[in-house]
């Protein structure tokens, strides 16, 4: 199954879920290889402002992106209140910054909306859909977007 | 006959316990005994499948190969013996010779003597005894007798010669190769004893019933131990091994920490075996990957016979360090570079022994290659005692080819020229020979060795020989690295790119020497630029570090040598160099990052990046000199970058730092009157001084220091010294703007905005000649009074000094910022001359002069081009485009002195 592949109307299946801000954000899942817990963390100087750092990640270098930086929201993580999304695209990890790890959840064209126009053009290139779930609205992110500098 | 033959050589091998294979010999066992393999399954199922060509032609290449390294090591026997099965081969293939179960028995036969031949080399490193003439005349009778072919070839017909293939015969030769196998593997074992010959007589009888057993006796014996005792194995494998142990270092290191804090001492002792076992581990696994660096150096022996027979020279090889070892990757990838330099040694180094005994040398040449570590590096030495390089040559050669120009030329010491062989392009072969000068030449080996992170240099002693030096790191995976620290992080700094490390007291505080913000450090009488780790990284500078020591490393990036200052150098560790993500890439001061001991991530410098991240967007003061600079190196933007001082004003005033040749300090004791000028001694020359303030009328107090600051500007090939206040800094101007309405102040060319300030920019020519103009220059017949001069530049700044000097020659002055521009004003406006710049935008220099060659009245218009873009190509081009003269910027002597010749010429 190429779940990981496809993009909007056509995505299905299943994508992993967490919030960031109090909004619920996704990935799809097969592009998701682990979630682990705040490691030690080596600054980047002169990188982007979105990279934290790189993380040793059992022997590779993963660099961890901040998604609030990258989306245009607040930066606001104190400490090490946040989790890592390990994500895989193609043959490179990137680690991914987010508050809280959510359910996994089933996406589907009847959930399907795309991108709402009202949205920042900054936060927008990088959605590929929003979902109409049960009370809440879930934005799957285009992975391919947010990991290309 | 043949038996007698045998014994006697078997008495005569002297068999010695200890022997040990060499590594060459080693190899070629290993390749021996695989192509024996391939041959006894290839003769098996030619057995089945007669008729398949195929089968013959493989085997027949096994064979040869055999044959062919057998001769190589000089291993005769042996070559006469496989020589001899060859041929046989090439019956087979030539379908002279039938393939018949009986002759397969030979073949095999012949295989067997031929392991056993290759187990005794293995036991005593010598093949006497194993031509094995006696096999080779009894299958010549008995093939003699079944093939007509052969019969004709063959010797006085034997006996036998008229049975035609009866059984008879071939029993009684397979009887004969039985006695015969039995020898030579017997001459293996065998000792001087005097029992052998009875021995092997009572062997012989039993042979008939008991060949079986005694075979296998025999093999089991000798089936030996390098065949068995090497495996191949993939490098993927080992690569995949490699990453693994690395991993389970980390978790060692991870657990050693755990079992730290805990109070189990069965754990302790646990995880510091694991700790012990896990490094052993890791030590054998790198081990996996290297190999000796024999293994080509053995190969140049045959290519030295080889070419010095071809050259008609005398050359003898002396290999030193083959059991040096290096990762097998690295080994593959200097293996071209190698060969070349060795190549290139026996053609251009060593001369003919006519020539040698002429200059009285031995006429036999020494080629020494010669391996050995140093530094956590292999180095790879390459040393004839030919005639060394040439500098004349060379330099011929270089300026020839438009590599250097005569000017640069003339500066360059011995060892620079030298190194001008590295340049692309460049082959000093007088003709092209097949063995080197094939267009591809020192710079591929230069560029290939520089690729696995690798140093090559060159030294040479004219009439005493060449020495070219290769350094190679170990592994291309795992490199040494000396770890330092800025603001608390680690930083770890490729040991290949490392000259030294300075510790300076800060007591001692003239050895760091500020040029405006830029920082030089002088270093044993060299002025090197000096760059800071955390001002690069944008850490704040730790502050007060003043009291504490200042920690240099000083740095080579591709031959250009600087300071970098850090807060905390660390010790050397060996790294394993991983990539850097994507969002990381573009981040040219990182050469990769790596995992530390502790299992922190740690970023990798890079020396060039450093540099030129550096440069990019700030304020490194340029050292004119080439020798520091290495000039290409930092990008230079013309009529942008300013050095700004102080006078004896409120104003800041600067001069464009293309203009100025060095800066320099003089003590006052250095002045010496001459006349009534003040000059000081300066590169072997007596260089006047200028004091600004006296030049541009600015009152104020003397300046008492013991020490001033000169800017040293060349004009018609004389130094000149600027006395100024203090030197500031170099900054880029922000703007192109030169705004001349600031005053028309005697000296000064206008004021431009530079670094956030107003610059007044002051024309140094003009000061220089109000200083000096009648005195000590010769008086100037004004070339360009009533003619008009089309200046075009993109640059304000020498679009104003160029003016300024045409203005001077009494020309009328139109101005162009780009070569559109100027064929503008060439529609309006009658021109006699046009001075242009090459690199500016919208049109440039060479579009322009071919634009202007295409109008037919403009034919013969001077154009004379004035940039620094001069190199022999770009001046080949600029003729090329229609231009008249191409000069460089900015020689204001050389300018006028163009312009009043094409004048001249047009009046």
């Amino acid at each position: 199954m190429h779940a990981e592949k496809l993009k909007g109307e056509d995505l299905e299946g299943q994508v992993c879920g967490f919030k960031i801000a109090e909004d619920l954000f996704s990935v799809p899942v097969l592009s998701v290889q682990e979630v682990i817990k705040p490691q030690a963390l080596t600054k980047v100087p002169l990188a982007d402002a979105a990279v934290m750092g790189l993380i040793n990640l059992r022997g590779q270098i993963v660099t961890l992106i901040n998604l609030r930086t990258k989306l245009g929201m607040p930066d606001e993580y104190k400490d090490e209140n946040y989790m890592i999304v390990i994500v895989r695209e193609g043959d490179s990890l990137t680690a991914l910054m987010v508050d809280e790890i959510c359910d996994v959840q089933d996406i589907s064209a009847k959930t399907y909306e795309p991108p709402p126009e009202t949205l920042d053009p900054n936060f927008k290139k990088y959605v590929d859909s929003v979902h109409k779930l049960d009370g809440e609205l879930l934005i799957v992110l285009d992975l391919e977007k947010v990991l290309k500098n | 006959m043949g038996v007698d033959k045998g014994l006697a050589l078997n008495n005569g091998v002297n068999v010695s316990e200890g022997f040990k294979v060499n590594e060459m010999v080693r190899e070629y066992l290993l390749e021996g005994f695989e192509e024996i393999s391939r041959i006894t399954d290839g003769l098996t199922k030619l057995e089945q499948d007669p008729s398949n060509s195929e089968i013959i032609n493989s085997v027949y290449r096994s064979m040869h190969t055999i044959k062919g390294a057998s001769a190589f090591l000089q291993f005769s026997e042996i070559e006469s013996f496989t020589h001899f099965v060859e041929n046989l081969l090439d019956e087979l293939r030539n379908e002279t010779l039938k393939v018949t179960p009986d002759i397969i028995d030979i073949l095999l036969k012949a295989v067997d003597h031929i392991t056993a031949a290759l187990n005794q080399v293995e036991l005593s490193g010598s093949d006497e005894g194993c031509a094995n003439e006696a096999f080779i005349n009894t299958v010549k009778k008995t093939l003699s007798g079944g093939v007509d072919e052969a019969s004709t070839a063959s010797e006085a017909p034997g006996p036998d010669s008229s049975l035609v293939e009866t059984s008879g015969t071939l029993d009684e030769l397979k009887a004969e190769l039985e006695k015969v196998d039995i020898q030579s593997v017997e001459s293996t074992a065998s000792q001087d004893l005097p029992g052998v010959a009875e021995l092997n007589k009572s062997f012989a009888p039993t042979v008939g019933d008991g060949k079986g057993e005694v075979e296998e006796a025999m093999t089991k014996h000798q089936e030996s131990s390098i065949s068995d005792s090497v495996i191949k194995v993939h490098v993927n494998l080992l690569d995949k091994m490699m990453n693994v142990v690395g991993e389970l270092v980390l978790n060692r290191n991870q657990i050693l920490q755990h079992s730290s804090l805990s109070d189990s001492p069965e754990l302790v002792r646990l995880a510091n075996e694991l700790n012990n076992i896990t490094s052993e581990l890791q030590t054998d696994i790198m081990a996996t990957r290297m190999q000796p660096i024999g293994s080509v150096l053995g190969k140049f022996e045959r290519l030295v016979r080889d070419l010095s027979r071809a050259t008609g020279k005398k050359v003898a090889l002396k290999l030193e360090g083959q059991d040096t070892e290096l990762d097998r990757t690295i080994i593959e990838a200097i293996k071209d570079p190698l060969t070349h330099l060795v190549r290139n040694s026996l053609d251009h180094g060593i001369e003919p022994p006519e020539q040698r005994a002429a200059s009285g040398k031995d006429p036999l040449g020494i080629l020494l290659v010669k391996a050995y570590h140093e530094g956590g590096q292999v180095t790879i030495e390459i040393r004839d005692d030919g005639s060394g390089l040439s500098s004349e040559k060379i330099l011929a050669k270089a300026l020839e080819k438009g590599l250097v120009t005569e000017e640069k030329a003339s500066e360059m010491s011995e060892n620079q020229i030298h190194h001008l062989v590295f340049t692309p392009g460049f082959s000093t072969a007088e003709k092209v020979t097949n063995i080197s000068g094939r267009g591809v030449g020192m710079d591929v080996v230069k560029t290939n060795i520089e690729k696995i992170g690798g140093q090559v240099d060159v030294s040479s002693v004219q009439g005493e020989g060449t020495t070219f030096k290769l350094k190679i790191p170990l592994t291309l995976a795992i490199i040494p690295a000396l770890v330092v620290r800025a603001n608390g992080e680690p930083f770890a700094i490729p040991q290949i790119n490392l000259v030294e490390l300075v510790r300076m007291d800060p007591s001692n505080s003239n050895q760091i020497e500020k040029v405006g913000s830029a920082e030089f450090l002088r270093l044993r009488g060299k002025l090197l630029p000096v760059l800071r780790l955390n001002k690069i990284l944008g850490y704040q500078e730790s502050l007060e570090k003043k009291s504490e020591d200042l920690n240099v490393v000083i740095l080579n990036a591709e031959g250009m040598v600087y300071g970098l200052v850090v807060d905390e150098i660390q010790d050397t560790q060996e790294i394993v160099v991983k990539p850097l993500g994507q969002h990381l890439k573009d981040l040219n001061v990182y050469a990769g990052a790596t995992i530390m001991g502790d299992g922190d991530v740690a970023l990798i410098l890079d020396a060039m990046g450093l540099v030129q991240g550096h440069t990019k967007d700030s304020d490194i003061g340029k050292e004119r000199d080439n020798e520091i600079s290495g000039e290409a190196s930092i990008g230079f933007h013309e009529g942008q970058e300013m050095i700004l001082f102080s006078l004896n004003s409120s104003a800041t005033f600067g001069v464009p730092l293309v203009l100025v040749n060095r800066l320099e300090e003089f003590k006052r004791d250095q002045v010496e009157l001459v006349g009534q000028r003040p000059v000081v001694q300066y590169r072997n020359t007596v260089m006047p001084i200028i004091n600004l303030n006296s030049s541009l009328n600015l009152e104020g107090e003397q300046n008492l220091n013991e020490a001033f600051s000169v800017l040293v500007i060349k004009n018609r090939n004389k130094y000149f010294g600027l006395m100024v206040n203090t030197v500031l800094d170099i900054q880029v101007s922000e703007s192109s703007e030169l705004d001349s309405n600031h005053g028309q102040q005697k000296g000064i060319l206008g004021s431009a905005f530079v670094g956030g300030a107003t610059v007044s920019v002051i024309d140094i020519f003009k000061v220089i000649e109000n200083s000096f103009g009648e005195e000590s220059l010769p008086p100037e017949v004004l070339c360009g009074v009533g003619k008009t001069a089309l200046v075009v530049d993109d640059s304000p700044f020498f679009r104003r000094i160029e003016i300024e000097a045409m203005k001077g020659q009494g020309f009328h002055v139109i101005e162009a910022s780009n070569g559109q521009e100027a064929l503008e004003k060439l529609q309006s406006n009658n021109v006699d001359i046009i001075l242009s710049d090459i690199e500016m935008p919208v049109m440039n220099g060479y579009d322009l002069a071919r634009q202007v060659r295409s109008q037919e009245e403009l034919q013969s218009l001077p154009m004379v081009a004035i940039t620094t873009k001069y190199d022999e190509k770009s001046k080949a081009e600029g003729e090329a485009s229609g231009f008249s003269v191409y000069l460089e910027k900015f020689n204001k002597e050389e300018v006028i002195e163009a312009v009043s010749r094409f004048i001249s010429q047009a009046s």
